[in-house]
């Protein structure tokens, strides 16, 4: 059996020879993308906040909600754009507190203290942090000059002395790469509980700047192993996670009885203003419309989630295909793929593998 | 330690999937797989306005009756489904966290 401590790195679960995903009729978590104002100006951004003008209409999150009501869905993440520059914020609590559990996604800058003592009388689950920088020089080239890291090492204190779940997260890019440890070290300073890392993905803002932010092959297995490393050193301190887990079968002995944990459609979906259903927040091919079909419908009709399904290089193309691990990683990032070659089934542009 | 429960129920959402039922406590990211003993538990104790003893007692003789468990489900054991939900005791796979 796989360590614990892999387990918990890459949030794969051991289980035998039966597949941890399990199909379920609706998604656990809907995100919504509340809005596309941010204050910052991330060159990685997947929603290209502040490009396009647009916010959920009240009336419409209130419609999804009765939707997840009654189809007993779990969680709302929360997510932009920056939801802390939605105006409807306050109200979207309260319609979904101690009724959902509430995640939400932000860069952190504009969490005041008092922004933070309001935000600890609702039940929320999580806070996902932006940080992904260790100074003001990186932070400046990865999220541009309007916001700063200051700015978000006060939001991360408020969140931390109101008794706020939060983690901090790091998309990993060619800019930031060699800066993780240094960041951990931030975190661990601030008395951050939880890291997770992702890899940056090509979709939206970050499609336009992707030659400059996308991480060679061979870099990707050096940064999994010093990822690795850090997360042993570091054990004590802070809990460190990985939020895609391809790319790592190296690391793994016993990786023929394992299967990761994908989330493309296994677990969530993204839902914008209109109601128009994505299978992630990175991958812009829509698959329904909430408004106007029933979402077990879209969940359970749809072909590109019906790609969950998909596993063991039936529908992998290339090196993919035959390849030994593709049972592990399921091919990677479908989004990441679609962004750079124009179809789902090419091989992950990550992945340093060139023969099976 | 009723009301105490009571609370606790209140922040836990389950459905049933093919493969069975999942839970959540929404104020943390992990979903289980739960046995049926503690859906039907879960559900019964959510419906409740008020918990007492009474009621906790005649719930342990409907599960015992309703999973053919010879023995009564003591009022104990009713009182630990949260317990153990917390434990882990009676909780299948995780199946998704964040």
């Amino acid at each position: 059996m796989m360590s614990e401590e892999i387990k918990e790195f890459y949030q794969v679960e051991y289980i035998g020879d039966k597949r941890i995903v399990k199909e379920l009729s609706l998604p656990i978590n809907l995100n919504l993308i509340v809005t596309k104002q941010c204050n910052a100006n991330c060159i990685h951004c997947c929603a290209s906040a502040n490009e396009k003008e647009g916010a959920f209409f009240l009336g419409d999150i209130k419609k999804i909600v009765e939707i997840a009501k009654k189809n007993n869905i779990f969680y709302f993440v929360i997510t932009g754009g920056e939801p802390f520059m939605y105006n409807q914020i306050w109200k979207l609590f309260e319609i979904l507190n101690n009724k959902f559990g509430i995640l939400l996604n932000t860069n952190g800058t504009l969490i005041s203290s008092d922004i933070a003592k309001r935000l600890s009388s609702y039940n929320i689950a999580n806070i996902h942090v932006s940080l992904d920088a260790p100074n003001q020089k990186i932070y400046h080239k990865q999220r541009g000059d309007t916001t700063k890291l200051k700015e978000v090492i006060s939001g991360i204190k408020n969140l931390i002395d109101n008794n706020i779940n939060i983690t901090a997260k790091f998309v990993i890019t060619n800019l930031n790469k060699d800066y993780m440890e240094d960041t951990i070290k931030l975190s661990i300073s601030l008395e951050v509980k939880k890291m997770v890392f992702a890899w940056f993905k090509p979709s939206g803002r970050g499609g336009l700047n992707e030659s400059e932010l996308a991480i060679n092959s061979k870099d990707v297995k050096k940064t999994v192993e010093d990822l690795y490393n850090l997360k042993k050193k570091y054990k004590n301190k802070i809990k460190l996670s990985f939020d895609n887990a391809q790319c790592f079968t190296f690391l793994i002995k016993d990786y023929k009885k394992l299967k990761y944990r994908k989330l493309c459609g296994d677990y969530f979906c993204r839902i914008d203003f209109n109601g128009d259903v994505f299978p992630c927040p990175f991958l812009e091919i829509k698959i329904g419309n909430l408004f106007k079909e029933d979402i077990k419908k879209i969940w359970k009709d749809s072909k590109l989630l019906s790609l969950r399904h998909f596993s063991w290089g039936k529908h992998l193309r290339g090196v993919c295909q035959k390849c030994n691990h593709n049972h592990i990683c399921m091919g990677g990032c479908r989004a990441r793929t679609f962004a750079i070659y124009g179809n789902l089934y090419s091989k992950d542009p990550l992945c340093w593998m060139k023969k099976k | 330690m009723l009301d105490e429960k009571k609370m606790i129920v209140n922040t836990l959402k389950i459905r049933k999937e093919k493969f069975g039922w999942i839970a959540c406590d929404i104020n943390n990211c992990r979903v289980f797989e739960i046995s049926d003993i503690v859906a039907y538990v879960i559900n019964k104790l959510r419906f409740q306005s008020a918990l007492n003893d009474e009621f906790i007692d005649k719930l342990g003789q409907q599960v015992s009756l309703k999973f053919n468990i010879n023995k009564q489900i003591s009022k104990q054991k009713i009182h630990n489904v949260l317990y153990e939900l917390k434990q882990k005791k009676w909780i299948k796979n995780e199946i998704y966290s964040c």
